[in-house]
């Protein structure tokens, strides 16, 4: 057993900062024009993590762990260091598989089964391993799936620090969502004024709403040049400003990086040079989530097949409008519509809704072809493969089903897969 | 016992005698998919309300190719029997989202079910004071709902009669269970299952008279011998009385249980005199056993577990979870720490709806019983 954060925090200095500083120094060919970019993101995200690591010295301050179906802003608005624990498993399995192993292992001798979601068995494992951060507490909703509604009971009883659960609505109306934001009122803010020791400050949640606010505006504008043919920034670059988006939304950090990505975007549509390395022949629409172990299958589908994923069905797609910051109500409106419909909270939806929506984004962004995942954690996405066939049949669109665990290489490995995506993009899409 | 044997027919089919006879009078039957679903407000309407069970279906292989291998043999069990047009006697079923299959299912009855009412109830997740108000809300959405399907009206006095049925039913049932703290217990456990099953696949009124005139004859009955252990079934999916049968024949008996397909199903009352019957219903959902699929009701639900087992005798817990179920998953892990607190030994199965004995489960619940026998 290592000090809480201790792995987390030698990854983030003995990788990520070398490897931004690398993408500057050495760019990679053929990516030399998108170094900055990659820099720039790399960067961002390990500023966040070190955010964290700070919070976690400082007795004035708290790290708030919380889950999909919240946003960071209100954590911000009491000067927390937030993070999404989500997000938490993607960072090892882009750096250290070993560490993946181990913390999967660790939660299966505690008596969780293997075929709990590995993101839950990870979280889990962190805690039992000791890696979670320490001065924390925790706030996660009902929302989005089994494996949270499971690991969070047990995590409050490992970690014995405190916990706020939230009912999280599984309808996505206008009442639902209001029903949700009067809970994060009610509940929310007693509970980080009590945990914080800090009067709630509402020009604070402003602020910290104001800020997201116009990093939303950024993350529209790179979201809308994709719909452009060809589209630009490869692979990675066009998934990942969603991914930070939900986990630094209201900091100043992640504005800046989202506006260089916006006008390097921005600019190469208005000056007409959206091609990339590589020629673009297939549009993808990725359903449910990527492979976070294997970092180049992206730019290995868009140099083999010129197959382009543009955009996801978790991730990519601009739904909401910017939070409304009249009042208090309304921010907090704002704030459970995104918390409730971004991301994995997506999944809460009933299966038509959630198919119409990845079609809404497949005709958006003019795909041509989808690729489902099949988390073999996820009960949910698996549950829709029979509706989500049935659709596609129905509209003639060319659909690959691939099973694995987004986190854990030894159930699919990365060649494997890239089989099964070469045999599609070699007979189907030919 | 002539007597049971009424339960037990009424329990070993869905479609039953009781509810054909209900159907040839010209009266309606809606499905359900879980315990979390108010069957109350259905009763109001003057439907029947029954539990989908899959008695004795072992081959999915229709809903496989639909719904996932991971997804739990419940609720492809359930959707098998749609796709063979064995559900063709409802006039409709009530779906919900208590978990990922579930909510799943909910998509597929959705698609593919050709019947007049199809409803998704939208589940909480977390108990509060919000959850109180989205069981209320959600309720209104289902009468509503109800009301325009078959046109009509559910008045408040509606709902009040159908409460105070259930609530009979609960009593009556409450009464039985008492029966099973003897040691040895009047009645076994397949039995109490066959009874437990047969109230949630008969009309209610007649359900409550047979056991009313059943109870006196259970409280006469004379039992064997003491029973070598008496133990407490809990997990997900589990309505096959054959299951419980499986156990007991090894020398054991289920004395009580966490089932929703059991004590869940027939715990607390509800309050006839609350001016909202709705906010009434609500309040007996949400302050009953939580079922695993609510995020923070495991103190709640082991409060009341607890008790049951100190005031039942129990001797050890069997676990019988469906496979790929994550709630009970988790819900065995937190159950297993607070046991072994106790002192009380928890046996984990995880088993497929349809399995009703295997030969390792067999070695399995013999190795327990003998563990058990080792400790008194």
């Amino acid at each position: 057993m290592g000090k809480p954060f201790e792995r987390t925090v030698e990854i983030v200095n003995g990788l990520m900062r070398p490897m931004a500083q690398f993408w500057l120094d050495n760019p990679m060919p053929p990516f030399e024009d998108y170094a900055r970019l990659y820099s720039a993101i790399i960067n961002n995200n390990a500023d966040n993590y070190e955010r964290v690591a700070a919070a976690m010295c400082d007795p004035q301050r708290k790290v708030a762990l919380f889950e999909f179906g919240l946003v960071p802003q209100p954590f911000y608005a009491f000067d927390c260091a937030p993070l999404c624990l989500e997000f938490y498993p993607s960072f090892f399995t882009r750096t250290n598989m070993n560490v993946v192993y181990e913390f999967l292992d660790a939660a299966e001798q505690a008596g969780l089964p293997s075929d709990v979601c590995s993101t839950d068995r990870f979280i889990v494992g962190a805690a039992l391993s000791d890696e979670l951060p320490d001065n924390a507490f925790f706030v996660t909703s009902s929302s989005p799936c089994d494996g949270t509604r499971i690991a969070y009971p047990i995590l409050h009883k490992l970690l014995d620090c405190p916990m706020l659960y939230l009912e999280a609505p599984f309808r996505y109306d206008r009442e639902a969502i209001r029903y949700y934001a009067r809970q994060l009122k009610s509940e929310l803010i007693p509970f980080l004024e009590q945990i914080t020791k800090k009067p709630f400050d509402i020009d604070r949640l402003r602020e910290a709403v104001i800020e997201s606010n116009k990093a939303y505006e950024y993350l529209v504008d790179i979201h809308d040049t994709f719909t452009v043919k060809p589209a630009p920034h490869p692979g990675l670059l066009r998934i990942m400003p969603y991914g930070s988006f939900i986990q630094g939304a209201g900091h100043p950090g992640l504005t800046e990086t989202l506006k260089l990505l916006r006008d390097d975007a921005v600019g190469r549509v208005r000056e007409g040079r959206t091609q990339g390395p590589f020629e673009e022949k297939h549009r993808v629409l990725w359903v449910h989530v990527p492979p976070t172990y294997d970092m180049e299958l992206f730019n290995w589908m868009e140099e083999h097949f010129g197959a382009m994923v543009v955009t996801n069905s978790l991730s990519s797609t601009a739904i909401l409008e910017p939070i409304d910051t009249t009042s208090l109500d309304t921010m907090l409106e704002g704030i459970a519509w995104q918390g409730l419909d971004m991301t994995m909270s997506l999944m809460r939806f009933d299966t038509e809704k959630l198919i119409d929506f990845s079609l809404h984004a497949y005709d958006h962004y003019q795909c041509d072809c989808m690729i489902v995942t099949q988390h073999v954690g996820c009960n949910s996405i698996c549950g829709a493969r029979g509706l989500i066939r049935k659709v596609c049949r129905k509209r003639d669109i060319p659909v690959l089903f691939i099973e694995f665990d987004y986190n854990d290489d030894r159930v699919l490995p990365p060649e494997l897969m890239r089989t099964q995506i070469e045999e599609f993009f070699t007979t189907v899409m030919e | 016992m002539e007597d049971l044997r009424y339960f037990a027919e009424m329990a070993s089919e869905l479609n039953n005698a009781e509810i054909q006879a209900w159907k040839r009078a010209g009266k309606r039957v809606i499905g359900t998919v879980c315990s979390n679903i108010p069957e109350e407000l259905i009763y109001a309407a003057g439907i029947l309300p029954i539990r989908l069970r899959a008695p004795r279906l072992q081959d999915t292989s229709s809903a496989d190719s639909l719904l996932h291998r991971i997804n739990c043999s419940y609720t492809r069990s359930v959707l098998e029997l749609l796709l063979r047009g064995e559900l063709g006697f409802l006039d409709g079923i009530v779906t919900t989202n208590t978990c990922d299959h579930m909510l799943r299912l909910a998509g597929e009855l959705q698609a593919e079910a050709r019947m007049p009412f199809i409803h998704y109830f939208s589940m909480y997740h977390a108990l509060g004071k919000a959850a109180d108000e989205w069981f209320v809300l959600e309720m209104e959405k289902l009468k509503g709902s109800l009301e325009q399907a078959f046109s009509m009206k559910i008045s408040d006095d509606d709902v009040r009669r159908a409460i105070f049925v259930y609530n009979r039913t609960r009593r009556l049932m409450g009464q039985l269970n008492e029966f099973r703290k003897a040691d040895p217990p009047p009645l076994s456990g397949t039995e109490y299952f066959q009874i437990v099953l047969a109230g949630m696949s008969t009309p209610r009124e007649q359900f409550n008279d047979r056991l009313e005139a059943l109870l006196p004859l259970i409280q006469s009955r004379r039992a064997g011998g003491a029973v070598q252990s008496r133990l407490m079934v809990v997990g997900g999916g589990c309505d096959a009385p054959e299951f419980i049968e499986f156990i007991e024949r090894k020398g054991a008996r289920i004395v009580t249980d966490g089932l929703c397909f059991g004590m869940r199903h027939y715990s607390g009352t509800i309050d006839e005199n609350d001016a909202n019957p709705l906010h009434a219903i609500a309040l007996r959902y949400t302050n009953r056993a939580a079922c695993p699929a609510i995020i923070n009701g495991f103190p709640q639900s082991y409060g009341i577990l607890s008790k049951l087992i100190r005031e039942w005798g129990v001797q050890g817990v069997i676990c019988a979870r469906l496979k790929f179920c994550d709630h009970w998953a988790g819900a065995r892990k937190l159950l297993a720490e607070e046991l072994r607190k106790d002192g009380l030994p928890l046996l984990d199965l995880e088993r497929e709806y349809s399995t009703t004995s295997s030969g390792q489960m067999s070695t399995r619940i013999q190795a327990f019983l003998e563990m058990l026998k080792s400790q008194a």
